[in-house]
Formats: C-alpha cells, structure tokens, sequence
C-alpha cells in the first residue's frame, strides 16, 4: 500500500531547481533509501515528502489525498520524522524529550512513560534519562531524537511513516547498524520507512529498495541487487567502483562496493 | 512511573516546590509592599483592612492607595515575566524580552509624543482625557511598533525569526532617534515628566487603570500557557516542532499578537520597564528547569515579586521623594543577571 508519495514534484528555492519532476512512493512495510551525491536533491525530497517544502508544481499525497496544510496535529500521529542533527536550544533532560514524542503521539500519563522508557531501551539511552540533553555527545543525542521519534509513532506501525535524514551520520559503528536494524523492524511491523543515506554498503544491508537521484533528478531505482551496479553508480556518483558479491551473514551473497585509492588533485600550486 | 515518588531536590518535582516557595514570596511581598509607607501598617492590620473589619483610616488608605499599586506592581511584573518567557521560547533565545522586538520602545515613543506635543491637553473636554491620554498614546505606539515588525518579519504567511528579531533592532533605533529629537524640542517640564515615565513607575496605579488594562493583561494570562506544550516542542526548531504536530505559523500569531497587547498595556501605564521579562524567566528555568508548562507561572509570579519588592524599595529609600521603579530594577537586575550568568558560565552549561 502507497502511505506517502510524491508525483512529479518541482521545487525550487530562489533560482535554484532543487527537484527535477521526481516521483516517488512510499510503501508500507518497506524500507526505501535516497541515495545520492551531496546536492543532489535528497534531504529536498525527504523535506518535500515531509511537507515542509510547497512543490511549485506536482503533489504529494498522503494515503492518495492532497496532504491538509494544518492538519500537523493528526499527521503528527502517523509519521515522525528524525532529522540529521537536532539542537535543543533549552537544557531538557533526557527523559523530557522522549516524553515530547509521546506528546505528539497525543498520551499521557502512566501510557506515556512507559512508552518513553521502552523507546528509551530501544535506542539504548535508559541510562541517561535523567541527563540534560546539552551534556550529552552529539552521538548520545542523536540517540535520543531516536528514542523521541519512535516514541511519536506510538508502537503501532502499520500504515504509519517513518522519515529518516541522515540519521547515522553522528553515530559509531555499532549504533549505527543498531539504528537501521531497528528501522528495518519498524517497516517489518507495517510502516514505510525512508532515509536519506550516504554508506551504500551500510544501505545495502537493510534498504528494500533504493532511489537514485543526481542534479535534482531521478536516476533509477530498485533493490540493492538492482542498482549497485558499478554504471549505475558511476552515473549516479561520478565514482569509479568495483562492485563485489560478498557473503552476507545470513550466508547469501551481498553486492559490496568497493572504491579504490582515488588520485587526488596536486596539494601544491 | 508516574506513581514513583521522587526526592523533593529531584527534577520531575522541583518545580512543584520551587513554585510553591515563589507563590509564598509574592503574598508576602504583596503584604511587605502594603504595608509600607509613610504610615506603615502591621500584617494584622492589612489583613482586617482586606476582611473590611479594619479601622476606616487605614482601610480608606489600602484599598484607595496601597492595594492598587502593589496589585499594579505584581501584575505588571508578573505579565513582563510571562511575555519574556514566551517571547525567549519562540525566538529560541534567551536574549528575548519585550523590549527586544520593539513593542516596549513603540509604547515609550508613543508616551514621549504626547507629551511633548501637549495630547493631553486635546483631550480637555472628554472626561478622564487628559488622565488616558498618555496611556492611549503609549498603546498605539506599542501596537503600531508590533505591526511593524511583525509585516516586516511576514513572508508567505510564515514569520522569520531572524528576521523579526532585526526588524525589531531597526525599530528599537528609530523609535530611539524619534525619542531623541522629542527630548530635543522638550521644554524643561515636559522634560521631566518624559525622564520620570520613560524610567518606569507604578506610582499612577488606580483601580481605573487596573480596570483598564486587565482585559489584555488577562487575555496573555490566559492565552500564553495554553501554547506550553507547542514551546517545548519549538526548543527543538520549527521544522521539528511541526513534525511533532504544533501548527508553529498559528502559536507565532497568538503569542506576538498577545503579547504586545499585554506589553502595551504595560507599558502604557508603567511606562518602560525593563530588565523583568527577561529575568523573571531566567531565575525561574535555573532553579526549575525548562518545562514551559512550569515555566509560564513561575515567570509570572517570579516577575510579580521581584516587580512588588522593587517598588517598595523605589518608594521607600529616599522617602518621601520617590525613585522611578525601573532604576531600581536595573540597579539590582542587571549585576544579578550577570552573577547568574558567570555561575552559568563556570558550570559550562551557558
């Protein structure tokens, strides 16, 4: 089923053509990555898919309706939305801003604390819940956010979205493939999860399916055994990459993508 | 959880106890600041005065003199500390206050107009004019100095912060030019009444002026916690807090439009006051913590107390002549507000 979709969407900012008539749907129980070189358009379309950003021309529908300009309060309740960095500009603990989630998620009371202390286990930040968020590490706060956004959509995915910009950037090796484990359950339980992600072998290893895009436009999609193709990727990338079969942990062989040692421009004049 | 019981010093419950503390301290500022006076009275007698059982002297004297001005004092200090709360958590800056984003300079221009111009004077044949004629002005000018900002900050319906914020330093200097070549062309009376009402004082307080301007007063009271949880969730900047369901262009309107209502009634009737809507606030958050739903009221009756004991002290000091309140205020406000400031500082928390 089509939660989010985007048809055809042009947005520009000034002169500036971010999006090029890109399409794209989001489907329940899928994981979806946006992928891309840096400018080309992904956070634009997450933003737009969002409905922060007005398309000058194309829609974008949620459940197949024209999204509703103040309906943020119901639409709160059915998607969440983790940027790449949040800065709280008021010293909150911990557990504050998990319980703004469930906020959005319109509970209170006993539900809503025992809804954020379960996000809190989930992203693995029960230990700081009584910490000032401006203590914490740009890692332990991204973490947080993690536990607020899945804390809005309430432990009850299906039919629900999840939009995720550059969530891992700030995180180790180990949360990060913690983040997008958890993520990936979340589109097993029903909801259609889309992230912009830059590690394409990290991608691979949860995503569903991807969506290229490069200069504000489309460039193709597919599973990752479909689009990890080293035209593919020099298309979309301008990177010259050797694509690999790798076991997997399951055992099954996994595209890897290699890039080797890139000559750099002269340092020197 | 909720069940849980917390240690009084623990966070979830500090600011049940840190407000509890404050609305202590305005009653007894509210007694302290009727009680004093040229003829000082007992609590004792203040209370049978209120319960009208007091001797008719000293009832005539409260509920004609005293009561007005210490209500005056709290509330108005009481409303700045509430707009200084909502206007820092909608501009995401701790730097915000009413005087910030020219609502406060508007009102004082306002005032200075009709002095220097004689407006009062105009208005000779009205009952009442000449008395509501500098309040009239000082509201104009604060609501005038708000539309301003506020058409100048209005892009496609959304308001820019950044952009409110300088529109409100470019209206602070010309209504600061204006009020400059009003003092200018001032004759020496006319100058002293500008000097005594651009530094604040309640010292006009009747239940008239009360009555006045308790319909904006009460409309922020009223208005401004409803929008707490759409604050807290503004901490996070506005593309989040819309992600988490606040209709952010709605809260915006509500509480600058409640806000410079509340301010220019203020202002009107106080004259420029500051340094409350931004520490009134600031105390509150450091002994309790952020959470707006807290926040409003512990401004408010942070802001009320400190308003009420300032003007004790403005009209007690050097009796029987009376020291505008808002030099007071700056007086202590400003050394205290930078001691907070340093201990934030070596906390590393600022």
């Amino acid at each position: 089923m089509t939660v989010l979709e985007a048809r055809n969407v042009e947005v520009w900012s000034g002169r500036a053509h971010l999006l090029k008539g890109v399409s794209v749907a989001l489907r329940g129980a899928e994981f979806l990555v946006i992928a891309g070189m840096n400018g080309a358009g992904k956070s634009t379309l997450l933003r737009t898919l969002a409905g922060e950003l007005t398309p000058r021309s194309g829609s974008v529908l949620w459940k197949g309706a024209e999204q509703a300009p103040h309906g943020f309060e119901a639409l709160a309740r059915e998607r969440a939305y983790l940027s790449q960095q949040t800065v709280v500009t008021l010293p909150f603990r911990v557990l504050q801003v998990v319980l703004l989630g469930t906020e959005a998620a319109g509970l209170a009371g006993e539900e809503a604390e025992a809804l954020a202390e379960h996000c809190m286990a989930l992203a693995g930040v029960s230990g700081l819940r009584d910490r000032t968020i401006d203590t914490l590490s740009g890692g332990e706060q991204q973490r947080v956010h993690w536990a607020r956004v899945l804390a809005q959509l309430a432990g009850r995915y299906e039919g629900k979205c999840l939009m995720l910009d550059e969530p891992v950037s700030a995180l180790d090796l180990s949360h990060q493939h913690e983040m997008l484990a958890l993520a990936r359950e979340v589109a097993r339980a029903g909801a259609a999860v889309v992230a912009v992600l830059h590690d394409l072998n990290l991608a691979a290893q949860y995503a569903d399916r991807f969506v290229f895009l490069r200069e504000g436009a489309f460039v193709c999609e597919g599973t990752p055994e479909a689009v990890l193709r080293p035209e593919i990727i020099e298309a979309t990338f301008e990177a010259r990459v050797r694509v690999e079969q790798v076991p997997g942990g399951d055992g099954k062989p996994r595209p890897w993508v290699f890039v080797d040692d890139v000559k750099p421009p002269p340092l020197f004049r | 959880m909720a069940s849980q019981r917390f240690h009084p010093l623990h966070w979830r419950t500090r600011p049940v106890w840190v407000l509890a503390v404050l609305v202590a301290i305005s009653v007894v500022a509210l007694f302290w600041s009727i009680g004093s006076g040229p003829v000082p009275l007992t609590w004792g007698e203040i209370a049978h005065a209120l319960s009208g059982s007091g001797s008719e002297q000293a009832s005539a004297l409260i509920w004609k003199l005293r009561l007005p001005r210490a209500v005056l004092a709290f509330v108005a200090g009481g409303v700045l500390g509430l707009c200084g709360a909502a206007l820092q958590g909608l501009f995401r800056n701790p730097l915000a206050d009413p005087g910030l984003i020219g609502i406060s300079a508007g009102g004082t221009l306002g005032a200075v107009t009709a002095i220097v111009t004689g407006f009062p004077v105009l208005l000779e044949g009205i009952p009442r004019g000449p008395l509501l004629a500098l309040p009239l002005a000082a509201f104009t000018g604060a609501l005038l100095a708000t539309a301003a900002v506020y058409r100048i900050a209005a892009w496609h319906g959304r308001i820019q912060v950044a952009t409110l914020l300088l529109a409100g330093v470019a209206v602070n200097a010309i209504a600061g030019s204006m009020i400059g070549w009003l003092t200018f062309i001032a004759t020496d009376g006319q100058l002293r009444d500008l000097t005594f009402w651009s530094l604040g004082s309640v010292g006009g307080a009747s239940w008239e002026n009360l009555a006045a301007c308790a319909p904006f007063l009460l409309g922020a009271m009223l208005i401004l916690p409803r929008h707490a949880r759409a604050l807290n969730a503004m901490a996070l900047g506005e593309a989040n807090a819309r992600h988490m369901g606040v209709a952010v262009e709605r809260v915006k309107r509500a509480i600058v439009l409640s806000t410079a209502l509340a301010i220019g009634a203020v202002v009107a009737f106080t004259g420029a006051i500051g340094f409350v809507g931004l520490i009134g606030p600031h105390l509150f958050r450091l002994a309790a913590g952020p959470d707006h739903r807290w926040v409003f009221p512990g401004a408010f009756f942070t802001g009320g107390s400190l308003l009420a004991v300032a003007d004790v002290i403005a009209r007690t000091v050097v009796a029987p002549a009376e020291i505008p309140v808002g030099i007071i205020v700056a007086t202590v406000g400003a050394p205290f507000f930078l001691f907070l400031l340093l201990k934030e500082k070596r906390r590393g928390a600022a």
